[in-house]
């Protein structure tokens, strides 16, 4: 098997296989990894350090943090856009190429724009692009999208799974690391149940990749205590490659591992989140080569790949000098090792550095880095003596490298905490962090806390799952934790100014952002001193490492600009996502509930288009969709001259019974229920308390004490959850019960409705003496108990057939039957509403709007004067008193007469809107364009209004008495 | 998402109910001035600071009353619409 | 036990019987209707299956519920028993379970094993009785009904359901009224002997869009549809 240059023998690796080489592609070349490998680490085994070319100046960019922290690493992985390379796994036959360049990776034609980077001051957005007008949308946008993007997102992405689960535990703890680990433990053995949540594959974080003591054994033996003992924990609960990526109210917290959100609810939460490496400030920061520390360890110990060849370390504490150990162990030749502070007490890690014969060179910085030409990698660094706060005095020796360290300071990751509400305080004296101002649930743990010293981390962790369980109500007991004695480990620490300005400038504080030093400075010149409003204006901590490794330098830059403290300055709202996430993910496999009526299957066995309405579906007429029209007017015949059926299950149903049911109604709609009579059905009209139509149905008495009620297919949830609210107040002595989906019902319409009914229901006498129009009946249908209810929506002789739904095909089947040799027709709700537009009946919600009333569709008739209360009953006595300014009003134009007007055309009255058509039609039965909609008040039958058609035609309507159609009403008695 | 404590049916995730406001008292309709009764109808207080609200348990159509605090959105407590309507309303 | 049935020569029919019967559902008649006895795999087949992860179609066994003040009296006079917690489920000496939803409001699910339909009989005492302010709720026909079986069971759930139905966390007898797949829903747990089961009683107009969000959520955990003759083997 052919080697890769940089890889390092086992047991370096411990997230690789290196028994399992697995071959991918990146840039059209073939490279191969080890199973277990990310895509940067690979490639880095095969000493390709160039991933991707910068946001704004096309700059080359490689690893940096090795954790998916920021844009350096983002990289195209067949369909997928933006994929951190140090993060996602290869896999055999990968297709992996880079981002936003012309040419190649290696040599972009855009990086030219660097050159340019003087023209480009901070803000250019708001100063240069705004004029000429116009300039912006057909100018400048396109060019800065051509240069400026990130991955290609592709039209044809085939789709994929994503799903989310709901997740419970008492305990969870983000932060798989030491304080994490032992936190989790602790809370475990109050008898608590634990989750913990690691992002990396393994459990141990910096004991996995970090170097504690001179010999370098503490880590792993520490992590291998405390991992078996979590995994024979059976309190604990372990989720790994798991990203905790936001915190919500109540501790609602999206896990997101693989294709799936997890939707934790924890009643207390540890956050052991740890630190975040944070990069030094000089000229070519940025360069491939040069690499936070941890990233180098993390290169080493958990991928086995060799970092570089030449290295110089710049610290400013023991990580630098422990990083230094684990170079020269692992085959790295340091170079040099330069160290910002003036002076410091001898440490064991510095001792055995200098016994190495490394050069140290104190109070020193890198003050530029240089690249090669061809390959863009780091060369050499030159370093300087560190004259006063970020300023350099003399040269002190340039040294060739392929690889920087930096090992400066941390921050905690503090983003979890703060979106919980906790506030970031920074210790001026000792430049190290805490948080404070958590809600009483929230626990910090180690480093995430400013701990930096192993052992207090650990105890940190003890301590918060102490906390934890004590908030349950729970003890702990038991010593399952590790009895390790902690020799004393060295302490992290922050320098305060790893900052160096350079006169040529590209001393990057934001990577993904491409912002340097000046910038920043500038942005403050130009009066943002706000960290908020200088975020907003430069656009830093924008970019997918959102502040991550900019927030810091930006607070100490501004807070030095601005005469303040870094706690004064702070750091910008944190929210989440904490790492990009997908949209996919967000969605999940997005529920779409979809309510079908008992005769559904009938619907498309007979060929019908089905049309939604909000949750149910419905037929829109039956046949093909290119004969629409034809259907519908077919349907609306067989209705007017025959018989035809139509599903009306989906009508609201609701009981209503109980001493209070008639005085119930009364008080929930317009008209008065008193004195309807056992039998009869009545029309409903509900308005809200402004006096606005709400609702319509019919009021079916069944009984003194039971009223049987519909309501429309959208409202019936709100009439009813309305209902509950009102005698939630009154407390009236009346059951309200929604019994929508307990009924199917059809409509069967038509002059032969009742010699087809007769058919199948001989148990009462159906004709017109004994069964009048609006009266109710209970009896028997093809077998079935059924609720026969002759209404007149559509204006012709039918009946509702109401039936417990589970028998509703049944229904359908028998009816179609015994309508057969009649040639009865199954019925669309096109049909239906052209019907009930013939008649002049309106549909609450498309022919009026949140602010109808009854006046304004002349429904004056439906409001009972006599009762002392309705809801809406106090307005509409208000409203009655002044003229509405508007009426809905019908008309018709002649169907040879130009075109047809849509729904919501406008109604104009000169220039002036005065309304829009709610309803219209070609009517059949009547041969012209039959509608309704709104016009002027004074709006007489005779006149005529204008129509403004979507063409920007108007059109002439002729304004009609209604009903359309059989204004006697003669044929809905029959 | 926050976490609601419903009095029939313990805590659920707060997507599981529906606001309907601020707990107001109806004034008499038959006593009223119209600008009053318009000011009820249009003007809610929106006041900063603990307020009773209307809640209700879509899945089940239970009315409760919550006292929430506006400015934090802590949800102090809840109880049935029954422990401050207690009596049979008539006009 | 029974003669294979043909859903359709029966007037009450699941509302999803056709896909019941693609998935290879073998009906017999019950009661006056008919019901998925199994699918066509042997006994032990399903039971073990039902053990694991099972799917049943309940719609058409009885069911009924009572609404009112006066329901508790009424439903005690019938001989029945129930405690006063509301979302807690009271099995009856007849194999009936009664739920009780709210103070004043019951849900009562036919006995799993009884070849009669208990809850008939109790609507018609009820139509006879006319108990003050007890109001029937025709709960065979507003809910459609699940049952849920099997160790998994409560996983399932977790991918549908945001209530914690774990099973040391929602006990025996325990129930949830939630949404469930955005339909809002009622959970029971009600385990067949010592195998973990939920019924799920939701929106009989949802009956296909929920089994197809159940099937979908079954499949990673290797579920299955299983007949009514596996349960009623689990709880003889």
């Amino acid at each position: 098997m052919e080697t890769s240059p940089n890889r390092l023998p086992p047991p370096l690796g411990m997230l690789v296989n290196h028994d399992k080489p697995v071959s991918f592609r990146f840039e059209s070349s073939q490279y191969t990894g080890l199973a277990g490998d990310t895509i940067a680490s690979a490639l880095a085994a095969n000493d390709t350090w160039l991933l991707s070319r910068s946001f704004k100046y096309h700059r080359p960019r490689g690893v940096f943090s090795m954790a998916g922290l920021e844009a350096n690493t983002l990289v195209q992985v067949g369909y997928e856009p933006n994929v951190a390379a140090d993060k996602r796994k290869i896999t055999s036959g990968l297709e992996v190429t880079g981002q936003n360049y012309s040419g190649s990776l290696a040599n972009d034609r855009a990086a030219k724009i660097g050159l340019a980077s003087r023209f480009f001051p901070v803000g250019f957005y708001y100063k240069t692009f705004f004029q000429p007008s116009g300039a912006w949308q057909n100018f400048w946008e396109p060019i800065i999208r051509k240069y400026a993007g990130l991955g290609q997102v592709h039209l044809d992405t085939p789709r994929k799974y994503y799903d989310k689960k709901y997740l419970f535990c008492d305990i969870a703890v983000i932060g798989g690391g030491p304080a994490g680990m032992s936190a989790a433990l602790s809370a475990a053995n109050s008898g608590a149940e634990v989750l913990l949540v690691e992002q990396e594959a393994v459990l141990g974080g910096s004991l996995n990749y970090g170097r504690f003591d001179t010999d370098g054994k503490l880590a792993p033996d520490l992590r291998d205590e405390f991992v078996a003992t979590i995994n024979n924990h059976s309190n604990i609960g372990i989720m790994t490659d798991a990203a905790c990526n936001g915190w919500f109210a109540d501790n609602w917290l999206p896990i997101i591992r693989g294709h799936r959100m997890y939707k934790l609810r924890t009643k207390e939460l540890i956050l052991a989140t740890g630190k975040m490496e944070q990069p030094a400030i000089f000229h070519n920061n940025d360069l491939p080569g040069i690499l936070l520390g941890t990233a180098a360890q993390r290169l080493i110990r958990l991928y086995g790949v060799r970092p570089g060849r030449r290295a110089v370390i710049l610290t400013a504490g023991d990580d630098g000098y422990a990083m230094a150990l684990d170079l020269l162990e692992n085959g790295v030749n340091v170079v040099a090792v330069a160290d910002l502070r003036e002076s410091f007490d001898a440490t064991p890690m510095y001792e055995k550095v200098r016994s190495c014969n490394i050069p140290v060179h104190m109070a020193c910085t890198v003050f530029e880095a240089l690249s090669d030409k061809h390959t863009c990698h780091l060369r050499a660094v030159e370093l300087r003596k560190v004259a006063s706060r970020g300023r350099c005095g003399n040269k002190v020796q340039c040294y060739d490298c392929d690889l920087l360290c930096i090992s400066t300071g941390f921050m905690p990751a503090y983003q979890l905490a703060l979106q919980a509400g906790g506030r970031l305080v920074h210790d001026e004296r000792s430049s190290m962090f805490s948080i404070t101002g958590l809600p009483a649930s929230i626990h910090l743990a180690g480093a995430a806390n400013g701990e930096n010293e192993l052992g207090a981390e650990i105890e940190s962790g003890r301590r918060a799952g102490r906390a934890a369980s004590k908030k349950l109500g729970l003890t702990v007991s038991g010593h399952a934790l590790p009895k390790q004695v902690y020799p004393a480990s060295y302490i992290s620490t922050n320098h305060p100014w790893p900052i160096f300005p350079h006169p040529r400038g590209k001393e990057f504080l934001d990577l993904d952002e491409d912002l340097q030093y000046l910038d920043i400075v500038h942005a403050c010149q130009d009066g943002y001193t706000e960290l908020e409003l200088v975020k907003r204006y430069s656009t830093i901590g924008m970019g997918p490492s959102q502040g991550r490794h900019s927030a810091l330098a930006t607070a100490r830059v501004v807070a030095s600009a601005t005469q303040r403290t870094v706690s004064e300055v702070g750091v910008t709202t944190a929210r989440p996502p904490l790492h990009a996430e997908k949209l996919a993910v967000i969605a999940g496999r997005s529920f779409k509930p979809k309510r079908l009526t008992a005769m559904h299957n009938r619907h498309l066995e007979s060929g019908a288009q089905m049309i939604i309405a909000g949750m149910w579906w419905r037929p829109a007429y039956y046949g093909k969709s290119q004969h629409r029209n034809r259907c519908i007017c077919e349907e609306n015949l067989a209705v007017r001259d025959n018989v035809g059926l139509i599903d009306v299950s989906t009508l609201g149903g609701l009981e209503v019974r109980g001493p209070d049911a008639a005085e119930f109604l009364n008080r929930m709609y317009t008209f008065a229920y008193s004195g309807q009579k056992t039998g009869t059905l009545r029309y409903l009209l509900m308005a809200n308390t402004a006096g606005t139509i709400i609702d319509d149905g019919v009021a079916c008495r069944l009984d003194n004490e039971h009223f049987y009620i519909t309501a429309t297919t959208g409202g019936v949830d709100n009439v009813f959850r309305t209902m509950l609210w009102w005698n939630a107040q009154w407390r009236l002595d009346v059951d309200v019960t929604n019994v929508t989906a307990a009924y199917a019902g059809v409509n069967l319409v038509g002059p032969r409705s009742r010699t087809v009914l007769q058919q199948v229901c001989r148990d009462i006498d159906l004709t017109s003496k004994s069964f009048p129009y609006l009266a109710v009946r209970s009896a028997t249908v093809a077998g079935i108990p059924a609720r026969l209810l002759r209404v007149g929506f559509v204006g012709e002789l039918g009946y509702e057939i109401h039936v417990p739904s589970l028998q509703g095909e049944a229904l359908w089947d028998a009816l179609l039957d015994a309508g057969h040799c009649y040639g009865i027709k199954p019925v669309g709700i096109e049909a239906q509403r052209l019907l009930r537009l013939e008649k002049g009946h309106l549909i609450v919600g498309q022919d009026t709007d949140a602010t109808t009333t009854p006046q304004e569709v002349s429904m004056a008739w439906a409001i009972s004067k006599r009762k002392p209360f309705f809801v809406g009953g106090r307005s509409l006595q208000i409203i009655e008193r002044h003229q509405s300014s508007r009426k809905l009003v019908g008309f018709t134009i002649k169907a040879e007469q130009g075109d047809t007007p849509e729904e919501s055309n406008l109604i104009l009255d000169g220039n002036a809107i005065v309304g829009h058509i709610t309803s219209v039609g070609y009517s059949p039965t009547l041969d012209r364009i039959v509608g309704m909609g709104y016009a002027k008040a004074d709006t007489e039958p005779g006149t005529s209004i204008h129509i403004k058609l979507k063409s920007g035609k108007l059109q002439f309507a002729q304004v009609v008495d209604m009903p359309f159609y059989d204004p006697e009403n003669k044929r809905q008695n029959m | 998402m926050k976490i609601m404590k419903c009095p029939l049916n313990g805590p659920r995730n707060i997507s599981e109910f529906i606001c309907f406001g601020e707990v107001s008292k109806m004034p008499c309709p038959k006593k009223v001035s119209d600008d009053e009764w318009a000011d009820f109808i249009w003007m809610s207080n929106n006041s900063a600071g603990v307020v009773q609200e209307w809640w209700c348990h879509s899945a089940t159509a239970y009315w409760f009353i919550a006292e929430r605090n506006t400015v934090t959105d802590e949800i102090l407590k809840t109880y049935p619409a029954s422990d401050v309507f207690t009596e049979r309303i008539d006009f | 036990m029974t003669q294979q049935a043909d859903p359709t020569s029966f007037n009450i029919r699941s509302p999803h019987y056709r896909t019941l019967l693609s998935a290879g559902a073998r009906f017999g008649s019950y009661m006056n209707t008919s019901c998925v006895m199994d699918y066509g795999r042997s006994r032990n087949w399903e039971v073990s299956q039902a053990k694991q992860l099972g799917l049943v179609d309940l719609t058409p066994i009885p069911r009924t519920g009572f609404k009112g003040q006066g329901v508790i009296q009424w439903i005690s006079s019938q001989g029945m028993e129930i405690g006063q917690h509301s979302n807690k489920a009271y099995p009856q000496q007849n194999g009936m379970l009664v739920g009780r939803l709210a103070d004043i409001e019951v849900i009562i699910l036919n006995g799993l094993q009884s070849r009669t339909n208990q809850c008939e009989s109790l609507d018609e005492k009820h139509a006879c009785d006319q108990p003050v302010r007890c109001y029937l709720v025709p709960r065979f026909n507003t809910l459609a009904w699940f049952m849920v079986t099997g160790e998994t069971s409560a996983e399932v759930f977790a991918k549908i359901c945001g209530v914690d139905l774990r099973l040391k966390n929602f006990s025996r007898g325990a129930i949830a009224q939630t949404s469930v797949a955005r339909i809002n829903s009622i959970i029971i747990r009600h385990d067949l002997k010592e195998i973990p089961a939920f019924h799920l009683l939701f929106d009989s107009a949802s009956t296909e869009y929920m089994w197809a969000c159940l099937m979908d959520a079954y499949m990673e955990f290797k579920g299955s549809p299983v007949g009514y003759s596996a349960i009623r083997a689990l709880v003889m």
